[in-house]
């Protein structure tokens, strides 16, 4: 009867995570973010012909905008297209089913740790279930969600393997497959593995453990090789090289009456653990999170205000039973995971930091079993009363707030220029970036641009040097569109449409060239997304006679 | 007693205040003094009760309190077009919304004085504000400035998480009161939270000797 009952708890939480993390997820973030499109089109390229858009077989890497994203969520999106076609939900598929799969291994870390109560572990489920920054990374369509869910099995099977050292073997599988999915996890998954040896060195380098130990090794290096191919080309250190803060750290070194050698080294130290601290810090933990509009649920945090009284308990209960193993595991994964996220210059990046979300989580869930176990009637009903109230604001900021106020940011507006260029299909519109991030990629999956198409348009040699050549040019020429900035003196000649934001086009600008608004596209709340403005070459030319444009 | 003096005059903070105000700067070694002593004696009990009720005072009579539930111009253009957002022809859930006026109470005084208290509650005890001037999520409008250095950041943790732990309850006690006027009235003060500074300085200096002790040992 207990089981059953236990069961049927289980299977509601389940129920409930999958809900969150499924719903409107078509239209919820409203619009598609330029991540999500190129991870969708190039999805869709590889499905179509095993190419992505710049018609590189199957890349160890995506170039995208010259950010060489590790390969695995867009293959694994492509196996969704497969079956659902080209959508934005079939793009956010995969970030949604890792983090219902997510509930399942936390759960099993909560079982497997045995330092909680029954209770303990399903009311933290529950926690876990409802907290915005689980919620929100399951619900983007790029790589973030899936890397977290295959550290996170990692670590589980890295706390199992202490009392049952095959587990080492999964655990190695999925760490390597972690770093095949996204860059802060290339970097984690190394000093995880490193360190997590180095601590529990009496349990694991036993005489029996040893060929188990080798062969994890060895089965990571497997995994692993389509990053090591590209370990030392430009493809594999762009990245790091420019979200790293070096202009920073050389201000402040600049600054300091130190000789370099001295104020170097003291710069990088306050700028690391200023960072590194930001990411315990109640402040942003509970509060104020992300400083990107586009990483989270407007007005709330990563976790709800209250859990900082569990956060607080918590450690303070780890700190003081820092002798037992899993005390020593969860402070290893609590001070390892936010290491990446430290050392860019982002303050506070819920995205490059979210496998925090999981020690902290297991600190909360200490926290819990502390305060139940003191007063667990009263306690259970104040968890219970906060967590309603804590519902509600959810739904305020995920259904009511997050598709209104945040529409700009997450490229709304797109699928409506889309629809303005299918209406008039003989004309050309040229799409102004000066402000507005990579149009290419956006329209090509909302006018299923054929990939072959896209292949097209890119130098052809760029294949070749593909790892290489990392800079990225936002110039494309497709049919019925060119994305690039406004020429003034050419452009108000040509016989097409001038697509920009509010600040493209100025009033005098169209008064002065005889441009005329034909379409405004605006947010859901109200704000001017894209402007389009004819031009009239004809009355140009009458007025403003060049002879070599008219 | 030579390392409490020693720390609280090794920090920038002390320094501003001593440049505002003398007296200020005396009350707060004394009271940082009289905070250390207290955790060895209960003699000094009654004076550290005292002292914390006066530098409250002090911190209230230096600080510009913002209202709690006023909005600006713009939070008020905010609010008026977040109250459309909940129009029930958009979703049969926002009818529910309607019937419960879950709206007014959602995007109206209850949040709004909830989350200032929370605002300055949480800037309050954020380590960064501390130890590197707020870097890198400088507040808006508030002088930020390095109190301690940054390598008292460890000391002050271990320090801290051990007086909570040897149950210090005094110590806690004042810390919480102080941290709850705080919430209330805001730190838009060009000298900061001071009425922390002494509970920083016995803190740091406990983690200090701590830390010492593990080496030694």
């Amino acid at each position: 009867m207990l089981k059953i009952y236990k069961l049927f708890i289980f299977l509601l939480i389940i129920l409930t995570g999958s809900y969150l993390r499924l719903v409107n997820l078509e239209t919820n973030p409203s619009g598609l973010y330029v991540d999500e499109a190129s991870t969708g089109v190039n999805a869709w390229s590889i499905l179509q012909t095993g190419k992505d858009e710049y018609g590189k077989v199957f890349p160890s890497a995506f170039r995208f905008f010259g950010s060489y994203t590790p390969p695995l969520y867009t293959y694994t999106t492509s196996l969704v297209m497969y079956f659902n076609g080209l959508s934005i939900a079939s793009i956010r598929l995969v970030s949604a089913l890792s983090g219902i799969l997510m509930i399942v291994i936390f759960f099993h870390l909560l079982k497997s740790l045995n330092i909680f109560s029954v209770k303990t572990i399903f009311l933290s489920l529950f926690l876990f279930v409802i907290t915005p920054w689980a919620i929100f990374y399951s619900r983007i369509g790029y790589e973030i969600n899936l890397a977290f869910l295959f550290y996170s099995t990692g670590i589980l099977f890295l706390w199992l393997s202490l009392k049952k050292s095959i587990y080492l073997i999964l655990a190695f599988i999925f760490l390597a497959l972690s770093s095949n999915t996204y860059h802060s996890e290339k970097l984690l998954v190394p000093i995880t593995i490193i360190l997590f040896l180095i601590i529990f060195r009496k349990v694991l380098f036993k005489k029996e453990n040893i060929k188990i130990l080798i062969l994890s090794f060895f089965l990571y290096l497997i995994i692993l090789i389509p990053q090591i191919l590209i370990f030392f080309t430009p493809a594999n250190t762009v990245r790091g090289v420019g979200l790293f803060y070096s202009s920073a750290i050389v201000n402040q070194a600049n600054q300091s009456f130190l000789p370099f050698i001295f104020s170097i080294p003291l710069s990088f130290m306050s700028e690391f653990f200023s960072q590194y601290l930001s990411y315990f810090s109640p402040r942003n933990l509970f509060f104020q999170g992300d400083s990107d509009l586009q990483r989270g649920f407007p007005e709330l945090s990563v976790f709800y205000w209250w859990m900082v009284i569990f956060y607080f308990v918590g450690l303070f209960k780890l700190f003081n039973k820092i002798n037992n193993t899993s005390s020593k595991f969860i402070l290893l994964i609590f001070f390892l995971t936010p290491i990446p996220a430290a050392l860019t210059g982002d303050p506070f990046s819920t995205q490059r930091a979210l496998p925090l979300l999981l020690p902290v989580m297991l600190i909360i869930s200490l926290g819990i079993e502390t305060i139940l176990k003191w007063k667990f009637k009263t306690s259970l009903l104040i968890i219970l009363i906060l967590s309603a109230l804590s519902l509600l604001y959810l739904y305020r900021s995920m259904a009511v707030l997050l598709p209104n106020e945040r529409a700009r940011v997450w490229g709304y507006g797109f699928r409506q220029l889309a629809a303005e260029m299918k209406k008039r299909p003989v004309e050309k519109f040229l799409i102004d970036t000066s402000r507005i991030k990579p149009a290419y990629i956006e329209l090509a999956f909302y006018l299923k641009i054929p990939p072959e198409k896209l292949q097209f348009t890119v130098d052809p040699e760029l294949k070749n040097r593909y790892y290489q050549d990392t800079k990225w040019n936002d110039h494309y020429v497709l049919d019925p569109f060119e994305t690039r900035t406004i020429n003034w003196e050419e452009d108000i000649y040509k016989d097409q449409i001038l697509v920009g934001d509010e600040l493209a086009v100025s009033e005098g600008q169209a008064r002065e060239h005889f441009l005329i608004n034909i379409f405004e596209i605006k947010s859901p709340s109200g704000e001017i997304i894209f402007k389009g403005y004819k031009t009239d070459p004809a009355k140009k030319c009458s007025t403003d006679y060049v002879k070599s444009k008219c | 007693m030579i390392l409490v003096l020693i720390i609280s005059l090794s920090n920038q903070w002390i320094w501003r205040i001593a440049q505002l105000n003398f007296n200020l700067f005396l009350f707060l070694l004394v009271i940082s003094l009289v905070l250390y002593k207290s955790l060895e004696s209960r003699k000094y009990y009654l004076a550290l009760i005292i002292l914390v009720g006066l530098s409250l005072f002090f911190q209230w009579r230096f600080t510009n309190f913002e209202s709690l539930n006023l909005l600006s111009n713009d939070e008020q253009r905010v609010q008026t077009l977040r109250l459309k957002f909940y129009n029930p022809e958009d979703h049969y859930t926002r009818v529910i919304f309607y019937r419960l006026n879950l709206k007014n109470f959602l995007e109206g005084n209850f949040t709004i004085v909830t989350t200032r208290i929370l605002k300055n509650f949480f800037e309050t005890i954020d380590p960064n504000v501390y130890f590197f001037a707020g870097h890198p999520r400088e507040r808006v409008g508030i002088p930020e400035f390095e109190k301690f250095p940054y390598i008292f950041a460890l000391p002050f943790m271990i320090g801290f998480f051990n007086l909570i732990g040897s149950k210090k309850i005094l110590f806690f006690i004042n810390f919480l009161f102080c941290i709850l006027l705080l919430s209330i009235i805001g730190h838009k003060s060009s000298i900061g939270a001071f009425i922390l500074f002494p509970f920083f300085v016995v803190a740091i200096t406990c983690g200090i000797k701590l830390i010492f002790k593990g080496v030694h040992a």
